[in-house]
């Protein structure tokens, strides 16, 4: 069994009262080792997303089967599927949601504090985080908030947060989706990068196909199918 | 971490949870403040009131030493003073009535001082107030009333105090006013110099006038250095109690202090114990019975109106009833129907033995009427003559009648009843002027007592032989047998019921924070809004947080706790701001709602308990408020928190049909009208609970109508689209909102309207027998008892009284014990309240009882249990100023300081004889039988002339110390106080829906804050702003009025009981206005919020998107 597969995976949604489901996609399959990238593309409102969700644990799917590390992600409870986010899951989203309260180094710090990890000292957790922001190119902004920082600074961030409990798995929903053409090359190869360092299992969901094409393995989702390019 | 930047960062956002925090802390700290001030005041006040008092001992009508002061002075290492209290009334000759004075004050307490009594003074300075002949002290309370200063001129009016109740028979006449004229004040007495020195418990001390106790006793004709109030304060000795001082009292009282005489009769040979109060009471007779018990005899001499035989009479004789033993010359076995007469009346009227002998004689009722009763006995013996007296000499067998003994002459007698001198011969003359009171007939006392017992006693004298006993001993052994408490002298611990009394018949602080209730809830439920607000504007925070892996728990517990440390911020603001508010309370009492408390003074006291306890309980309920918002804020998937922000909207699984929430409420609805069917709601006896719970049902009812209307409005299509309906539909979009909007608005509503109609008059429908003036027209009462009837003619002859003017006019008169105010006037807490003694019979089918069973003939019930006596009271003075119910009993003594226990067993529902206990007349003069005439009236005449017959009673019968005034008024100044309370929760209740208007403004302002995007598009599609803000205000608008419908109808619905049963009225003009400034404060907010949220276009927030 592969580290990640998704077999015949399928989600709906309810329609108004009285109407019919409306489909979204059906018999979705995906198989991915520890180390593999995958990009899915697609039309907006094909499912990108949810699949991703559905991968995530933030999303269940109406039928199928999704494993990740021999674990049947839709049949986790809700405390399981929390600790599944924090730490074998990794998420990048399109808009960065680093909370404004908090500095630099905070934001990164903030999955730490869910309360599923190992107790580790404060030292060496915060040695970590920097050491993720210097990979992000940001060790000297450690202290400044979202709102002194650029788009691009905001999701290399979010990137350095995404990694700090050291994750199995990176999700990135449209990461470069906010920025312009040069941050959007610099943020995939930093994905890249930290993804082959770190022998992570990487599904990108995205409109370009350059980026796609820089992925192991690309996925077509359209019209309620998914097919592997 | 994530708490500390959360606090840090979003303060300026959470200011309204920090606000809301606060108002509910400063409320619940401020009431406490409140009852912490006034007990505190109420203990000053008391404090004051005794002064360095401990102990008193009362004696009322009876009088003791003034060197027994100096006796218990000595033994006690303490200070004892002596006083003549008396009750009567005071003018001021010179009084200029257009400045401002006024002539009279009745119903005044007299004090004859001397310089003891300021030594117990509570300022130590006051001791070297001098006193002087001519000279008196008035308190603060009687200047002000008179309008006078120091240097003014007072004459006083007070009853010659008498031994012999002046209700016995024999008594002498009843108008006995003393009048001490013309002295100068010389001071003004303020509270730290005793100027409020008063009995009995009250934040309003008695009028008073100080007067040197030597000028009183001449005033008043008083032999001896005599007092009957005795005050015992600053013993050196560190265990002094009352206890002690009635154990030292024990050891240092003579016979003269409890009126005990004893004289040697018989030539000598015997000892006669006798009584001041001429007939021995029952106590003092059990005592006297113990001395020498086998050869003691009693007897009862009375004075007959004729003795008749053989169409002859001889009148106004004294006869005496006796036991064998107590004289020689009279046989031992004389029958009940046999009679022995001296010579000059067998002469007189031609007796022999074996003649027939009529006495006739009166014997007293009630309100010294006068029964004529005759019994007739057959002649035994005929006694020779005692040796003629000489001046001075008085006969062994016949106590002092006043009125009798004291005159030279038969013809100028003043014995209680009218003389009818042209029967008096001149042998009844010579006979007087040689053997005075020498009874003429002598009868076996059991005969006699059959005749002539009363409730003052059944014997004139125990006659004890000389031999048995010397004088020495005769003292001492009297009192082995009869103790200082059998003869009426007994201290009470002044000092332990002040303060006990001090703590207060309600506890007005919680009182204020029930009447805080709408302001608390309002600012409670203002936190919860605001802090859902705060969380719904990071909603996409929470996305993330649950997104990475945050548990909805922890997330929910990150929030929970951050609003906790706000809710404590706003706390300690809270706490600062409660001794404001506290201080604002108090100022108020006094000032504005100065009928529930006679306007008195309030200290204001910082208590750091009173602080903290409302610190903590706000913040335990701004944490529950929290939890309740926000426990189900974060059910959503985290992608929608993610995508939707806080612009997300609730979103229920199908359509929801409303259908669950309209059988809820109807159900609900049922139930109260059920609910009040059946106890009778806010009409009935327990009308405050039922009016809450039903009013709580019915609110609920229409909170679960509108959710129900609410989810059909969500989904309801079909119309266009317009402004209107768009407006109308947003109603619904935030249900839970516009459900705490509408619910917040129609509770206070609900309170403020209900509250109006509790507000009563004492005028209307006074008629009514059933109304709180028992349909009487006239409350009057005196500072002097009055003894006769004031329905007969004679007794209205006896004080001058215009037979015209009242010749619609009935009295119903009252005995009165004088105790605690038990009325809703005095704040301090009652233990023993005045008791009314009444005839039952005379109050039948008047006021309306609680139970429908009951009425005045409950009064009349025989005693189940002895001395547990049944009684009436109003339900005001029951259950607030005694803490009582039907059944409760309450402690009293008697006048021999004896236990005993009035029993509720009727309760009248909202009459002007609130404050007292009334108990029938008959067991009153049971255990008060000293406690003479009457000094309480309420009078039936026709309501045209109730002005005219009041002034008449108070004019002619000032000299009695009476006023007189329209009963509907007295009972306005109780219906005052709980208008006063009501006015205090309506204006906390008004300031709560201000708060709660002010929210709605708030909720104005999240709506649309979150809909600019949606109101962004609306313009750029060609509505324009002006458009956009009718919208807002129509849609908010429903809201307003919804919540004002709601709680004005259910408040209606709650109140319609109290209102039928009280024939109260409806005061629909008052509410039309108050619902209208509602009204308009609710759209000025909602226009005020809109107009601000919709400054400028919206267009350029659809450009951010």
């Amino acid at each position: 069994m592969s580290f990640l597969q998704l077999s015949k995976v399928s989600k709906s949604y309810e329609g108004p009262a009285g109407g019919q489901s409306i489909l979204v996609f059906q018999d979705a399959n995906l198989e991915l080792e520890p180390g593999q990238s995958a990009a899915i593309v697609g039309p907006s409102g094909s499912g990108k997303s949810t699949l991703l969700n559905i991968i995530g644990a933030l999303d269940k799917p109406t039928s199928g089967i999704v494993q990740v590390d021999g674990q049947n992600i839709p049949e986790l409870q809700d405390k399981a599927a929390a600790a599944f986010r924090n730490l074998t899951v990794g998420f990048i989203f399109q808009i960065h949601h680093l909370l404004p309260q908090c500095t630099v180094l905070e934001n990164v710090l903030v999955p730490t504090q869910a309360g599923h990890t190992k107790k580790e000292h404060v030292g060496v957790i915060n040695q970590r985080a920097r050491s993720l922001l210097g990979d992000v190119g940001l060790s000297q902004r450690v202290q400044h908030r979202p709102g002194e920082l650029s788009g691009g600074e905001r999701q290399r961030v979010s990137v350095a947060r995404a990694l700090i409990n050291q994750p199995k798995i990176l999700l990135a929903d449209e990461p470069t989706g906010a920025l312009d053409q040069e941050n959007s090359s610099n943020l995939v190869d930093i994905l890249l990068k930290l993804q082959k360092e770190k022998n992570l299992t990487l599904i990108v969901v995205t409109h370009s196909m350059p980026i796609a094409e820089k992925m192991d393995q690309v996925y077509r989702l359209e019209n309620g199918t998914m097919q592997k390019l | 971490m994530l708490l500390r930047c959360n606090i840090a960062h979003f303060w300026r956002r959470n200011l309204g949870v920090i606000l809301g925090s606060a108002l509910c802390t400063m409320v619940l700290a401020g009431a406490l403040l409140v009852g912490d001030s006034v007990r505190e005041s109420l203990h000053r006040i008391a404090e004051q009131r005794i002064g360095q008092v401990d102990s008193l001992l009362f004696t009322e009508d009876r009088f003791f030493r003034e060197a027994l002061a100096t006796q218990l002075e000595e033994k006690l290492d303490a200070t004892a003073a002596p006083i003549f209290i008396l009750r009567g009334s005071v003018s001021n000759p010179d009084a200029d009535e257009e400045t401002g004075q006024i002539a009279r004050v009745p119903n005044i307490q007299v004090l004859g001082i001397d310089e003891r009594f300021f030594q117990l003074a509570p300022r130590d300075s006051a001791a070297s107030l001098p006193l002087e002949d001519g000279r008196v002290y008035v308190n603060q309370r009687l200047a002000k009333r008179l309008a006078i200063d120091n240097g003014a001129t007072l004459n006083i009016r007070l009853e010659e105090p008498a031994l012999f109740s002046r209700d016995a028979p024999l008594s002498g006449t009843s108008d006995k006013v003393a009048r001490i004229s013309r002295q100068k004040v010389s001071k003004i007495l303020g509270p730290e110099e005793f100027g409020n020195f008063a009995l009995h418990g009250s934040q309003i001390p008695p009028y008073t006038i100080y007067i040197p106790i030597q000028s009183l006793r001449d005033g008043i004709e008083t032999e001896g250095q005599k007092a009957n109030l005795l005050l015992i304060g600053k013993s050196a000795q560190t265990e002094f109690s009352t206890n002690m001082a009635n154990d030292v009292l024990e050891e240092v009282w003579a016979l003269e202090d409890g009126g005990i005489e004893y004289l040697k009769v018989n030539d000598g040979r015997d000892w006669s114990l006798r009584s001041g109060s001429i007939f021995i009471n029952h106590v003092l007779e059990k005592g006297f019975r113990k001395v020498a018990p086998a050869t003691n005899a009693g007897v009862m001499t009375y004075l007959v109106n004729a003795f008749e035989a053989n169409g002859r009479t001889a009148p106004y004789s004294f006869a005496t009833a006796f036991q064998p033993g107590a004289a020689p010359e009279l046989p031992n076995n004389l029958a009940d129907d046999e009679i022995l007469v001296n010579q000059w009346l067998a002469e007189d009227l031609g007796l022999k033995p074996g003649s027939e002998l009529s006495l006739k004689y009166f014997i007293t009722q009630g309100r010294r009427e006068l029964k004529e009763s005759t019994a007739t006995f057959k002649v035994r013996a005929i006694l020779p003559m005692p040796k003629k007296f000489s001046k001075g000499q008085e006969s062994d067998w016949t106590p002092a009648f006043p009125g009798l003994s004291d005159e030279e002459n038969c013809r100028d007698w003043e014995p209680g009843f009218a003389i009818d001198e042209n029967k008096i011969r001149e042998k009844d003359e010579d006979y007087w002027d040689d053997y005075r009171g020498t009874p003429k007939a002598y009868i076996n006392l059991s005969a006699g007592q059959k005749m002539w017992s009363n409730r003052w006693g059944q014997t004139t004298g125990i006659r004890i032989p000389v031999h048995k006993i010397a004088k020495d001993d005769l003292d001492n052994t009297i009192k082995e047998y009869v103790t200082a408490s059998d003869a009426g002298l007994h201290f009470k611990d002044l000092r332990g019921k002040a303060l006990e009394s001090a703590k207060g018949s309600i506890d007005l602080g919680e009182y204020i924070s029930y009447f805080s209730f709408f302001i608390i809830l309002a600012s409670l439920a203002l936190t919860g809004m605001l802090f859902v607000f705060s969380i719904e504007q990071r909603n996409q925070q929470a996305g993330v947080l649950l997104a990475i892996g945050y548990t909805e728990g922890k997330v929910r517990r990150l929030f929970l706790i951050e609003g906790i440390v706000l809710a404590i911020a706003g706390g300690i603001v809270g706490c600062i701001l409660s001794l404001v508010y506290a201080k604002g309370i108090l100022w108020g009492l006094t000032n504005v709602w100065k009928d529930a408390t006679g306007a008195m003074q309030f200290d204001f006291t910082t208590n750091f308990v009173a602080i903290s306890m409302g610190f903590a309980i706000g913040i335990f309920m701004a944490a529950i408020a929290l939890w309740l918002a926000s426990h189900k804020q974060l059910r959503k998937e985290p992608r929608e928190l993610l995508n939707a922000g806080d612009q997300l909207e609730i979103r229920t699984k199908g359509r929801p049909t409303g259908k669950l929430s309209h059988f809820l409420s109807i159900a609900l609805f049922v139930g109260g009208l059920l609910y009040i069917t059946f106890t009778g709601g806010s009409g009935s006896g327990a009308a405050s609970a039922n009016f809450f719970l039903s009013g709580f049902l019915f609110l609920l009812a229409a909170l679960f109508f509108f959710n129900g209307r609410l989810a059909r409005i969500a989904y309801h299509q079909g119309d266009t689209p317009d402004l209107n309906v768009l407006g109308f539909r947003n109603t619904a979009r935030r249900r839970g909102r516009s459900l705490v909007t509408i619910g917040v608005l129609a509770s206070g509503v609900f309170m403020v309207v209900a509250v109006s109609s509790f507000h009563v008059t004492g005028e209307r429908d006074w008629e009514k027998k059933t109304s709180g003036t028992g349909g009487f027209a006239i409350v009057a009462k005196s500072a002097i008892p009055i003894y006769n009837d004031l329905n007969t003619k004679q007794g209205r002859e006896e004080f001058g009284l215009d037979e015209k003017i009242l010749a619609k006019t009935n009295i119903v008169p009252f005995r009165v014990r004088e105790g605690d105010d038990a009325s809703c006037l005095n704040l301090n807490k009652a233990t023993e309240p005045t008791i009314l003694g009444i005839n039952p019979s005379e109050l039948a089918g008047r006021f309306k009882f609680a139970g429908t069973k009951h009425d005045w003939s409950l009064l009349d019930a025989d005693k189940n249990v002895p001395d547990i006596l049944p009684g009436i009271a109003d339900q005001n003075t029951v259950t607030y100023a005694l803490q009582q119910k039907l059944g409760g009993l309450i402690d009293y003594k008697d006048e021999n300081g004896r236990p005993f226990q009035i029993r509720i067993a009727g309760v009248i529902q909202g009459s002007l004889l609130q404050g007292r206990v009334l108990i029938a007349e008959k067991y009153f003069i049971e255990k008060f039988p000293s406690q003479a005439g009457y000094r309480y009236f309420l009078a039936d005449t026709k309501s045209e002339e109730i002005e005219t017959v009041a002034a008449h009673l108070s004019n002619i019968l000032h000299d009695q110390g009476m006023e007189a005034h329209p009963a509907w008024k007295r009972l306005g100044e109780f219906l005052a106080v709980q208008n006063s309370y009501l006015s205090i929760f309506q204006a906390l209740g008004g300031l709560g829906l201000l708060l709660g208007t002010a929210g709605l403004g708030i909720v104005v302002a999240r709506n649309l804050m979150e809909r600019r995007h949606e109101l962004g598009l609306l313009e750029a599609i060609g509505y324009s702003l002006q458009s956009i803000r009718k919208m807002a205000i129509v849609e908010h608008r429903w809201l307003m009025l919804w919540g004002l419908a709601a709680g004005t109808g259910t408040a209606l619905i709650a109140v319609w009981p109290a209102i039928l049963s009280r024939q109260g009225g409806f005061p629909a003009s008052e509410l039309g206005v108050l619902l209208l400034g509602l009204a308009a404060s609710s759209l000025f907010w909602i226009w005020l919020a809109t107009i601000l949220s919709l400054k400028n276009s919206a267009i350029p927030d659809l450009r951010k998107e």
